[in-house]
């Protein structure tokens, strides 16, 4: 165990390494700079040529100058030491501290839509596997399967135009009014709420569909499997055959998935975060790759790398838990030997009782 | 300043009070703002919404005049010899309580010196003798008005808060920066003072102030990544005169997000582009008003060192294939009378037109109106030839042409489409390429684009000649740098050496940088002017073909007594001023008493 520990933390280690790398010089090699990005923004406000060219000057200043290789090793010798730099259209705010007060916000929204879209979806899914032959069913599941299929982005601009445009019960964009103060106060704990409504609703309208048909797949395949069939021979009881036999068992892929989308939802939703002004680290991310501020964009690639990189790295610590087999590939041969010799293999995640 | 961060301490946030009766002046506002702000004024960071409400100028430039301002924080000024004398109003508190006085301007004069601002190519030195005085001394060659539109203009920051940046050696290492890199750019850079001066402004840029302590008309409150909130300062020495209890900056970070907010009622003031069918829609709702008003040229810049478009007769044969009122009606349907079409691709918008050249010279102009006959005449007699619809280049080549526009532009995407229509029906394949805005520039200067968008903005005619023909310039050109990231490109690639009317054979890059610092409005302007339209006229090395329509969308519903608005909706002065300066405009309708909250 304790060498495959070690193998995943070197491949974890490497794997961090090998992206951190590529993403300097990709982002390097997009086309266009910082300073042509801000002139360009500030031209189309409509800003006179000496305006414009006094906010260019201050960007230009701290544009970095030496050669990329030069820049790589300077960057590498300065992540490893903790440091993410400074932001280049905001010179003012460090990578750290940008990334620091974007991720609350994109764990808020991201987080809680993943745990409403899973809840909702794995609950949907397990009806939908129960009742699969009922035209309900069947009717539920074309719905679940067009609202998956939907663009997050197209469901926020639907709900913008409606709920915030239209008909003004939320507000069209950011994490909380210009009108409270920030800090632990029912005002504010208010506004946040009122402005998480419409992102999470678009994410969760649009992607717990998928939790609900990857959850009825699963269960459909494990209501056919033989332990099923066997345990309902023997007259167990439809409670236990549903949380036992077939819930556990179904639920296990969707549990990794959800797992590896906790690593995933450390990089935010760029569409939902971005139509909504709402300041997580998609919306971070978005904003850098348009203005070419090359250090908030690797500070962000750096945290949805390590996030993701990590879930996978957990996950598979996890799984030898689960399923012994994984750690050892050997005794997963003495299993497979014994089943032959006749031995009781235990479904994984099942029960034999 | 970040977008609202969680980790934001209570103090970091200003205090916010009660929700006021009256409404706040609730704006609209294009392009917005980003993720990530600095209450640094220094800072590229800086939301440009806060300038001139917050921060105020010396004084505001009121076109199309160069030489009319109207007294902000500097109650008069005159040139007494090479001096510019500038007298600051008296009395004048910054929002913490402390004296406005000469420091903070001779301290940002300074500072922002470090980064390449405050027009120090226009002078050789300033001083503070009295508390209330500043004095400027031209460099030798620069006329005082050139110095006086470089320094006026300029929003002045406390002393008390940026004073501590200014090092003891830095005004001397200013002067011997700037006089250094009036000869040698370079060399400037790599000297002690430069350096020093790289230094100051390093710190000085990664400075992120907790609040902000203005002298304007408003006070910041809050902000996020959705809103600005600020509120009226009753310390601004023409409060009186300010109707708004407030702003609240709306952060439209594109068009289609603000169009709803105005057929919703849900905002008071829209500076976006506004499409026909917006402008319909609006019509329709009788507390809606749009004014239009003149505002910066849009030029396609010809590669002119790729082949063919090297050949004069072919830059000219493309401006006569160009429909530009047709392109203008589909950016801004029927606005009045063709407000903004270029009458001749001479590189002037049509006042500057008015006000620079003689009627007699005008006429001289080729208006270059819509003529394939022409077209097909002038590429014919440059070796091209028709095969089939398409035409083909002397080399044997198809002829093809790739346009790159900026994408979040919308109303030149719109124009634009109407041109590769016609280009393509003329015979000419074309492409056009709508790409994000980092990537105008580098793609122009790089020579990537057969023809590149790019806008001119200025009241001096020669520096909107030298806005594309010069190179750097005092404000910058596309026409072979020789500095910073595109040194060595070609860009433009016009000349460097060109036959110009009445200059002969000079090099133009650096005749128009010169010209540009140091000729005077007055009879030898004039002149140089006419050379350079007739220059660009006949040349064609690029086509100004739109003069931009700012159209400002007003709802009476909550805010009345906007200022008058001509016939057509065709803007008066005040909203001119609105159109070529953004805030400054605004701050002016303000001192004027204009947009008052419904009783």
């Amino acid at each position: 165990m304790s060498r495959y520990i070690a193998r995943r933390v070197v491949a974890s280690l490497a794997i961090i390494y090998i992206v951190i790398s590529l993403s300097f010089f990709i982002v390097r090699l997009m086309p266009g700079n910082a300073v042509s990005a801000l002139e360009s923004q500030l031209s189309v406000q409509g800003m006179t040529t000496q305006q414009i060219d006094a906010q260019v000057n201050a960007i230009y200043a701290v544009t970095p100058k030496a050669p990329l290789w030069r820049q790589y090793f300077t960057y590498i010798g300065h992540v490893l030491e903790g440091k993410l730099g400074r932001s280049i259209i905001n010179q003012s705010e460090t990578v750290l501290h940008i990334i620091a007060n974007a991720l609350p916000w994109t764990i808020f929204i991201v987080g809680t839509s993943l745990i409403i879209s899973f809840v909702i979806g794995i609950a949907i899914g397990s009806a939908l596997a129960a009742l699969q032959h009922t035209r309900a069913a069947k009717a539920v599941s074309f719905v679940v399967s067009v609202l998956s299929s939907i663009p997050n982005y197209l469901v926020a601009i639907v709900l913008l135009y409606l709920l915030a445009d239209i008909h003004p019960i939320f507000p069209t964009g950011a994490a909380y009014s210009v009108n409270v103060t920030v800090g632990f106060n029912i005002a504010f704990i208010g506004s946040v709420i009122v402005h998480g409504v419409l992102p999470i609703a678009a994410y969760v309208i649009t992607s717990f569909g998928v939790w609900a048909l990857g959850m009825k797949g699963s269960a459909v395949s494990v209501l056919g499997s033989e332990y099923v069939r066997a345990a309902e021979s023997r007259g167990l009881s439809r409670r236990r055959l549903t949380q036992t036999y077939v819930g556990r068992n179904s639920m296990l892929p969707q549990v990794t998935t959800l797992a590896l989308s906790v690593g995933f939802m450390f990089g935010g939703s760029i569409f939902i975060e971005t139509y909504f002004s709402y300041p997580g680290i998609g919306y971070q991310l978005d904003q850098a790759i348009n203005s070419r501020d090359y250090s908030v964009m690797m500070g962000c690639f750096i945290l949805i790398t390590v996030a993701v990189v990590v879930s996978n790295f957990l996950v598979d610590l996890l799984y030898p838990l689960v399923d012994p087999r994984i750690a050892s590939p050997g005794g997963a041969r003495s299993v497979a030997d014994r089943r032959a010799e006749g031995t009781k293999a235990m479904p994984v995640g099942g029960s034999t009782a | 300043m970040l977008g609202g961060g969680l980790l934001t301490s209570p103090a970091e946030a200003a205090p916010v009070s009660a929700f006021n009766a009256a409404p706040y002046l609730n704006m609209g506002e294009c392009c917005g703002w980003g993720s990530t702000w600095s209450y640094n004024p220094f800072s590229s960071a800086w939301p440009g919404q806060l300038n001139d409400l917050v921060y105020l100028p010396l004084a505001v430039q009121v076109p199309p005049s160069m030489t009319g301002f109207v007294p902000q924080l500097a109650s008069s000024w005159q040139a007494q010899g090479n001096n510019l004398v500038v007298h600051l109003r008296s009395g004048l508190k910054w929002q913490d309580g402390s004296a406005f006085t000469s420091k903070d301007v001779l301290d940002t004069a300074l500072l922002q010196g470090t980064e390449g601002n405050f027009n120090w190519s226009d002078f050789t030195n300033v001083t503070a003798p009295t508390p209330d005085e500043v004095v400027f001394t031209a460099r030798p060659g620069v006329p005082m008005a050139t110095l006086e539109q470089g320094v006026l203009i300029h929003r002045i920051f406390p002393a008390s808060v940026y004073g501590s940046f200014v090092t003891p050696n830095l005004d001397q290492e200013e002067v011997a920066y700037y006089n250094e890199a009036a000869k040698n750019q370079s060399a400037a850079s790599n000297s002690a003072a430069g350096k020093a001066l790289s230094a100051v402004f390093s710190k000085l840029s990664e400075y992120s102030p907790k609040k902000l302590v203005g002298n304007g008309p408003f006070q910041l409150v809050n902000m996020t990544t959705g809103e600005i909130k600020l509120t009226k300062w009753d310390g601004f020495f023409d409060a009186s005169k300010v109707q708004q209890p407030g702003i609240i900056f709306r952060n439209g970070s594109s068009n289609n997000l603000i169009y709803p907010w105005l057929i919703g009622n849900t905002t008071d003031f829209s500076n976006a582009y506004l499409p026909p069918t917006i402008i319909s829609s609006l019509k329709n709702k009788s507390n809606w008003h749009v004014a239009i008003a003149n505002s910066f040229e849009f030029n396609l810049l010809f590669n002119n060192k790729r082949y063919p478009f090297n050949l004069t007769k072919v830059r000219q044969a493309i401006a006569y294939v160009f429909p530009r009122a047709t392109m203008v009606t589909a950016t801004y349907g029927t606005v009045g009378p063709g407000a903004a079409v270029e009458p001749h691709p001479d590189g002037l918008s049509p006042w500057m037109e008015g006000s620079y050249l003689t009627p007699a010279e005008i006429k001289q102009l080729n208006p270059y109106n819509l003529d394939p006959a022409k077209a097909t005449a002038l590429l014919k007699s440059a070796g091209f030839h028709l095969s089939g619809s398409n035409w083909i280049m002397p080399n044997g080549k198809p002829f093809t042409l790739s346009i790159y526009i900026q994408s979040s532009a919308t109303d030149v995407v719109q124009s634009m489409e109407v041109a590769v229509n016609a280009l393509d029906s003329f015979g000419i394949q074309t492409t056009l390429l709508a790409i994000p805005g980092s990537e105008i520039v580098p793609d122009l200067e790089t020579g990537t684009a057969d023809m590149s968008w790019v806008t001119t903005v200025n009241l001096d005619p020669l520096l909107e000649f030298a806005d594309v023909l010069g190179r750097e310039g005092p404000n910058g050109g596309y026409n072979f740098p020789v500095l910073g990231t595109y040194a060595g490109d070609k860009g433009l690639g016009f000349g460097p050496v060109a036959n110009v009317p009445g200059l002969g054979k000079v090099n133009v890059p650096n005749t128009i940088d010169t010209q540009a610092a140091t000729v005077a409005p007055g009879k030898r302007m004039d002149q140089l002017v006419w050379d350079w339209a007739r220059l660009v006229n006949q040349q064609v090395p690029y086509i100004q073909w739109e003069n931009k329509l700012h159209q400002y969308a007003f709802s009476t519903t909550r805010y009345t007594d906007w200022p008058p608005l001509g016939k057509n909706g065709q803007a008066t002065a005040l909203w001119n001023d609105l159109s070529y300066n953004g805030n400054p405009g605004l701050l002016l309708m303000m001192e004027h008493g204009y947009i008052r909250p419904r009783a």
